[in-house]
């Protein structure tokens, strides 16, 4: 008898806990993604069937080996991702002719055939409907090689689970070019993620200091398509053709993003952003689609079509020009990590790519100090005449007496926590040698004004840096010689930098060019900088925009992009190394691991047309790890709501500062420094040193983990749960129950 | 110098009491031109405040109008399938931008209008009445106010119209306040077509003069000589056509712009009712001094204007999509926009009009209007040009002084300044003010008035010192006549060879040719005189009165003095003396030297004269000083023929052939020297060739 209840009992609780076990299944949405979708009719149906490749415990990855799609599901959040959206094309609204090939490729390239023609094709059209590609299984992934059958070119593609992603790369190591065709470029996975009419959300684009891109915002037009280069302009690269002839900024992140329906992801370029470019478009377009779009494309093979010297009439056709060298890459790799969380946004991607760059050491949590960063200039050339004889003379602007007066004017005004920056002020800078030995104008003090000054600045805690630059030359001298040590372009004559002609949209060959080190000679220059420290007692150094500049050597066996951002960070270290401080101006992600300080960090984008809007994306990433601070505001815009949009993003004030008075200035190149004389600001920085250091008080070392802007307010929150409101209204506004009077700020 | 310091000072901490702000950075690159035509960038005169358009769904926005406080945009391009109908529709936004009307264009049935082949261009009248160009259909189509087709006018029937065959291409159109239409047509350069309303032919407006270059000048004296067949074949000389045109609110001009002419002080034409242009301005309109890229030039190509309710006139140009605003006058006050695809930058204007003291630009690429509102710094360029055109002097000031504060380079807030000083006859403030801003004519009649008031200043003194003087002088005469002062003779020099001088001056024939035999020739002297010829060069390049002399003592170089007119002479002496050997003179190298040296006496006293002088005379009376170069050169240029007549001994003749000849030996000489150099260069060229490619051979391997 009891042998019976117990046996009941023990079938009654088995049926409970499994009836349990089916009611307690986990509430994220598991069912798993149909594996076979349709799409189209008749003739134009497309069947997708998705076979599993790979699995872990957050991602499976399955692809569809007919048309070569990889579909990724994240099983945490129930979100699947594409490569490319599982429709026909037929189905599109809006596409056309090129367009319908385009959705279904992986790889969208240009190559340069036996002619000397650049040609561009898909991998649809050249390979997958040819069926000539092959599937193999790899470790955690699947690969891919697409064999583009008529060039003769063979493309690589891998696709590698992470743990909290997917690695797509190009295997440029196991590229093959068996004909004459030459691959020039490749953009990759255009389609990956591609947001249709109905989702709703935005790409983020790290443009400055980040934009965002709504979806769907109907800005169609072709020209308004977004494609810039990562890391800046390529001094290397430019003609007279592509010039930059607009204010634009640089984009200093490998990194893109978007989030759609609440869920997002944040693709970082791990291996190649130094030769690639970011590009985004929203739907609507007849050779997108109905999708909004954001990818990136990679130069493989420098090529690009040089105007001829002499060329008489827009009739003669430009040289192509064509590095016989490929990229000196092994793959060219894009890192998706997809947010766990539901209501992701642009700080959420923000914080993602803090953690990479934490982990990966390129980020180190600094101590984080709030200072008021101040830019002194030393003199300026003029040119004077002593009875008509012209000569050069230098006209001083702050001696290091007067820069240690106005230091302690702002210490005695309250401003406790300065870091410096000195410029213009080695005789290397006036003779237009390479800036390495650093020798101090006798003009501004010499040797012992400069000692005192370190001095001086040492005792009350302010960091000097003084300015130096081991990359770019004007003439020879220093050991550098303007005709061996430099790097090429791709004609093989040196690359020069001329400054850009206002009106006329081309260099102004009137002013004097400089051109750029070869990367493989830095070495000397770190001895110099290393020795000029011992000698000077320097202990900080600054490197301006010229200085941290991106660059390549199209000489044959030159350093390309991607090796000079090696070696720059190499020697970069090796000063860190010596005991060096650096402080530099906006500088590429791989600098951020050298670099103590960083200035002129941008507060909003290049405003394109497709942009709806700027966000603090790099401040995000940056803010509670590292000490940065925005460009001269004196220089660029001094006014309130300037200041206010600095304590929005969380940026630091900097000012440019002279002793001397404006017409000191006239008839020079340095017109631009004529609102930086000191007591015209002085008042204005004390006052707004003291916001400063309210909010710095308040936020301390907290990393940035919200913000919005909706009707001219703006709430940034931090992770120590501080709430920073900015008013820019003409009107006091109340939030949440505090007040903000009108063009000011509230710390809650 | 301190002067300036001191106003620039007072100046800058008066608007800083003001705390203006900078004004913020836009995406394109504002600047200006200085008096050099170098571009100067500037803060940027204009803001984006909002781009509109997106969600208006358009598709080939082309020219757009605002009326009654309403904006109103001809779109075009639709599909008629996707519209009812219609492939062209007018959108009409508020104050705010908002969509209030959506107009569509019927006929008289309620039918939707579909003789739209290219309609180009938009106008609405003050009843409300809608014009519509219509390049390919040949038209000008006129709707009332609710869209339905009042009246198609074509091409107006006239004996003045000649080519009959040549299709009427109208793009632009406007009425005046009579009623009167006018109509720009494309390829016609006799101007703009002005109808009646119902379409009679009234005349053409506007007419442009033919530019009568060098060129134009030059073929005008060949057509004489030229046969029937060849006069046919020539290209016809004809004025540059009107790209497009405005009226202002008044009604009392119409603005047109060209697109590129020859002339480029005649692309913007300000006419009165009468036809005649009004604007007469000495500077180019558009960009200076632009390059060629590939054998184009990319000079401005005007195809926008508009005109705002204060007389400033804007211009859009189509080649480096960029906006020139000037004042009503024609002067350049600033240029901002530019190429690209950012906030504020342009793909393809097609149109600009003028709100309020917004400035609109219509890009038909991108489907967008941009809207301009003037920065800090555009408010106060403009308001104290406002200012100053009222009468309003002491007004303008403090604005102009705001602006050449926020940028020191901007000659044109000087200049604006200096104006207004000198009507509160500040004439010296008003001095220092143009010398800023380099305007030579201004820094004239300033100094004309100054120059007035100083001699009014100076009468009483200066009678006194004349009295004064001639008091003593009397005393002095009246005191040697009593035996009280003794004359002393004053022995300067025993030869007598510094008298000379003077004699040779004076009486240069026989001066030089008694030279000779009394050997009353001293090098010292000679040398001297050389020394002051080179030193008076330098002063007067140096210390000439502004008003002559634009060029700042900043950019003088003496190597240019010291070659020209050191070695100037040097070479002509030493040529000269190598021809006196074959052409039987009888002076040595020295004795040319010496010779010639006396003979530049003259030129150096003219020098100094000069110096003196050009800061003291007004640009009026610059011709007396013209004089005075033509005497004082010339003269030193008699006393160098008849020296070297005197010295050779050559016959008249003889010395011209003789003075001939040394001129080409001097430019044989010259070219030699030239060549050298040039050899040279081109040595040291092919060896960095040579070097540079041995270098790549080694890198790639032969």
């Amino acid at each position: 008898m009891k042998k019976r209840i117990l046996t009941v009992l023990l079938g009654v609780v088995l049926l409970l806990s499994s009836v349990a076990a089916v009611y307690a299944a986990p509430t994220a949405d598991t069912t798993a993604p149909a594996d076979t979708i349709v799409s189209g009719e008749g003739d134009n149906q497309l069947m997708f069937t998705f076979k599993e490749k790979a699995s872990n415990s957050r991602f499976s990855l399955a692809m569809d080996e007919e048309s070569t799609y990889v579909r990724l599901t994240d099983k945490t959040t129930g979100q699947v991702w594409y490569s490319n959206p599982p429709i026909a094309p037929t189905e599109d609204p809006y596409l056309q002719e090129v367009g319908k090939t385009n959705i279904r490729s992986v790889l969208q390239i240009i190559f340069i055939n036996s002619q000397g023609m650049k040609k561009d094709t898909n991998s649809y059209v050249a390979s997958v409907m040819k069926d000539a590609y092959t599937i193999t299984d790899v470790k955690d992934g699947v690969r891919v090689d697409y064999n583009f059958k008529e060039n003769k070119i063979t493309i690589p593609v891998q696709y590698t689970l992470t743990e909290d992603g997917l690695k797509a790369e190009i295997l440029y190591k196991e590229m093959k070019e068996e004909g004459e065709a030459r691959l020039n470029s490749v953009e990759f996975l255009n389609y990956f993620g591609a947001a249709g009419e109905k989702d709703e959300g935005y790409m983020v684009v790290p443009d400055g200091s980040g934009a965002i891109i709504n979806f769907n915002n109907g800005k169609i037009v072709d020209s308004m398509k977004y494609k810039k280069p990562f890391y800046g302009t390529d001094q290397a690269l430019v003609t007279t053709t592509n010039l930059v002839t607009s204010r634009s900024e640089n984009i200093t992140l490998p990194v893109f993003g978007m989030v759609k329906n609440g869920y997002g992801f944040l693709a970082e370029v791990v291996s190649g952003a130094e030769t690639a470019t970011l590009n985004a478009s929203t739907s609507g377009n007849r050779l997108i689609g109905a999708y909004n779009i954001i990818f990136t494309g990679s130069d493989y093979r420098v090529a690009y079509e040089v105007p001829m010297a002499g060329q008489l009439t827009s009739d003669t056709k430009d040289a192509l020009f064509m590095a016989e060298d490929p990229t000196s890459l092994e793959s060219y790799a894009v890192q998706y990590h997809f947010s766990d969380k539901a209501n992701t946004s642009y700080t959420s991607l923000a914080g993602i790519y803090r953690d990479v760059l934490t982990e990966r050491g390129w980020l180190e949590k600094d101590e984080i100090t709030n200072a008021f960063y101040a830019e002194f200039y030393g003199a300026v050339t003029k040119k004077k005449s002593f009875v008509g004889i012209l000569y050069n003379a230098r006209e001083t602007l702050t001696s290091f007496e007067q820069a240690q007066a106005i230091l302690q004017d702002l210490q005695d005004g309250g401003v406790d926590n300065i870091k410096a920056q000195y410029l213009n002020f080695a005789n290397d800078f006036f003779n237009k040698d390479i800036e390495i030995k650093l020798a101090p104008s006798g003009s501004l003090g010499g040797k012992k004004g400069m000692s005192a000054l370190l001095g001086y600045a040492d005792e009350k805690s302010i960091d000097m840096a003084v300015a130096a630059d081991f990359l770019t030359i004007k003439t020879g001298g220093n050991g550098y010689s303007t005709f061996w040590d430099v790097a090429d372009a791709i004609n093989i004559s040196p690359i020069e930098v001329y400054p850009v002609s206002l009106n006329g949209n081309t260099f102004d060959t009137s002013k004097y060019p400089y051109k750029l080190i070869d990367a493989k000679k830095y070495g000397d220059a770190i001895e110099s900088l290393k020795a000029s420290m011992n000698k000077n007692g320097y202990k900080a150094y600054y490197f301006d925009d010229e200085a941290v500049q991106l660059y390549s050597d199209l000489a044959p066996e030159g350093y390309q992009a991607e090796r000079t951002s090696a070696e720059q960070v190499k020697n970069f270290a090796a000063l860190v190394e010596a005991g060096a401080k650096i402080t530099m101006s906006n500088p590429n992600a791989y600098l951020f691991s050298v670099a103590d300080d960083l200035v002129n960090i941008p507060v909003c984008s290049s405003k394109e047309i497709l942009f709806d809007g700027d966000i603090p994306f790099l401040q995000s990433v940056l803010r509670g790890v590292k000490n940065f601070a925005g460009e001269s505001m004196n220089i660029t815009d001094v006014s309130d709501e300037s200041f206010l949009r600095h304590i929005e993003y969380g940026t630091g004030i900097r000012y440019a500062l002279i002793n001397a008075e404006s017409e000191a200035l006239l008839n020079t190149d340095h017109t631009f420094l004529y609102s930086a004389t000191y007591t015209n600001f002085s008042e204005q920085i004390k006052e707004r040193y003291k916001a400063v250091k309210t909010y710095g008080d308040a936020v301390a070392d907290s990393t940035i983990t919200d913000h919005s802007r909706e009707n001219g307010v703006a709430i940034t929150t931090y992770s120590n749960g501080k709430k920073v409101y900015v008013n820019y209204n003409d009107k006091a506004v109340t939030i949440d129950g505090t007040s903000v009077d009108a063009m000011s700020f509230a710390i809650v | 110098m301190k002067k300036i310091k001191a106003i620039l000072a007072m100046v800058f901490v008066l608007v800083l009491v003001l705390s203006v702000p900078a004004a913020a950075q836009g995406t394109g690159k504002s600047y200006v031109y200085n008096h050099n035509g170098v571009a100067q960038e500037i803060p940027d005169p204009y803001a984006v405040t909002a781009t509109i358009g997106y969600d208006l769904g358009m598709i080939t926005p082309v020219d757009m109008v605002v009326r009654n406080d309403m904006l109103f945009i001809l779109d075009t391009g639709h599909k008629a399938e996707d519209m009812d109908g219609h492939t062209t529709r007018l959108l009409v936004l508020d104050k705010e931008y908002n969509l209030v009307k959506t107009q569509y264009f019927y006929n008289l049935d309620g039918t939707p209008f579909k003789s739209f082949a290219e309609p180009r261009g938009l106008w609405i009248d003050e009843n409300g009445k809608i014009y519509v160009t219509d390049r390919s259909a040949h038209f000008l189509f006129i709707f009332d106010d609710k869209g339905v087709i009042d009246n198609s006018l074509p091409k107006p029937v006239s004996p003045m119209i000649q080519y009959e065959n040549e299709a009427y291409l109208p793009t632009k159109v406007l009425t005046d306040h009579l009623g009167v239409i006018y109509v720009r047509v494309e390829n016609d350069y006799r101007g703009f077509i002005m109808m009646e309303p119902d379409g009679t032919f009234l005349g053409y407006f506007g007419s442009n003069e033919v530019v009568r270059t060098a060129e134009a000048i030059m073929l005008q004296f060949w057509k004489r000589f030229m046969t029937p067949e060849q006069l046919e074949k020539m290209t016809k000389l004809l004025p540059m056509e009107y790209a497009n045109f405005c009226i202002d609110k008044e009604g009392s001009f119409i603005y047109g712009v060209r697109g590129t002419t020859e002339n480029m002080t005649e692309l913007v034409r300000k006419i009165n009712c009468k036809g005649k242009n009004v604007l007469d301005n000495k500077e180019q309109f558009g960009d200076v001094s632009l390059t060629r890229v590939r054998g184009q030039w990319l000079k401005t190509n005007f195809n926008g204007i508009t005109v705002d309710d204060s007389g400033f006139i804007t211009t859009f140009d189509s080649t480096w999509q960029r906006l020139f605003q000037y004042t009503p006058a024609g002067e350049l006050m600033y240029v901002f926009g530019g190429k690209g695809s950012q906030e504020g930058t342009f793909t393809r204007g097609a149109d600009i009009e003028a709100w309020g003291d917004q400035i609109l630009v219509l890009d038909e690429d991108y489907a967008t209007v941009t809207v301009m509102q003037p920065t800090t710094f555009g408010k106060n360029v403009r308001l104290g040009e406002t200012y100053y055109s009222q009468g309003n002097y002491k007004a303008s000031l403090e604005p102009f002084r705001a602006v050449v504060t926020e940028c020191m380079n901007y000659e044109f807030g000087y200049q604006g300044i200096g104006k207004a000083l000198y009507m509160e006859r500040d004439y010296e403030g008003a001095m220092d003010m143009f010398y800023l801003a380099h305007d030579q004519k201004d820094y004239s009649m300033a100094w004309k008035m100054q120059r007035g008031e100083n001699m009014r200043n100076m009468t009483v003194p200066a009678l006194i010192v004349v009295m004064v003087l001639i008091v003593a002088w009397i005393v002095v005469k009246i005191l040697k006549a009593k035996g009280i002062i003794k004359e002393k003779k004053l022995v300067l020099d025993e030869s007598g060879k510094g008298k000379y001088i003077l004699h040779t001056i004076l009486h240069p024939i026989e001066g030089f040719e008694e030279m000779r035999y009394n050997k009353k020739y001293s090098l010292g002297i000679a040398n001297t005189c050389i020394f002051f010829f080179f030193f008076s060069s330098v002063i007067m390049a140096l210390y000439s009165g502004f008003i002559f002399n634009g060029k700042s003592a900043q950019t003088y170089n003496m190597i240019f003095t010291i070659a020209g007119v050191l070695g100037g002479f040097t070479l002509f002496v030493l040529v000269n003396w190598l021809m006196a050997t074959f052409l039987d003179g009888k002076g040595n190298f020295k004795e040319v030297w010496i010779y010639l040296g006396y003979a530049t006496i003259p030129y150096s006293v003219t020098c100094f004269l000069y110096t003196l002088l050009s800061n003291f005379l007004t640009a009026e009376e610059s011709t007396f000083l013209s004089y005075l170069i033509i005497i004082g050169y010339g003269w030193s240029i008699v006393m160098a023929f008849f020296a070297l007549q005197g010295l050779h001994m050559y016959g008249f003749w003889m010395n011209v052939l003789s003075i001939v000849v040394t001129i080409l030996g001097m430019l044989v000489v010259l070219f030699i020297v030239f060549l050298m150099f040039n050899l040279f260069i081109q040595f040291f060229s092919f060896g960095e060739n040579l070097v540079k490619e041995i270098m790549y051979r080694m890198a790639v391997g032969f």
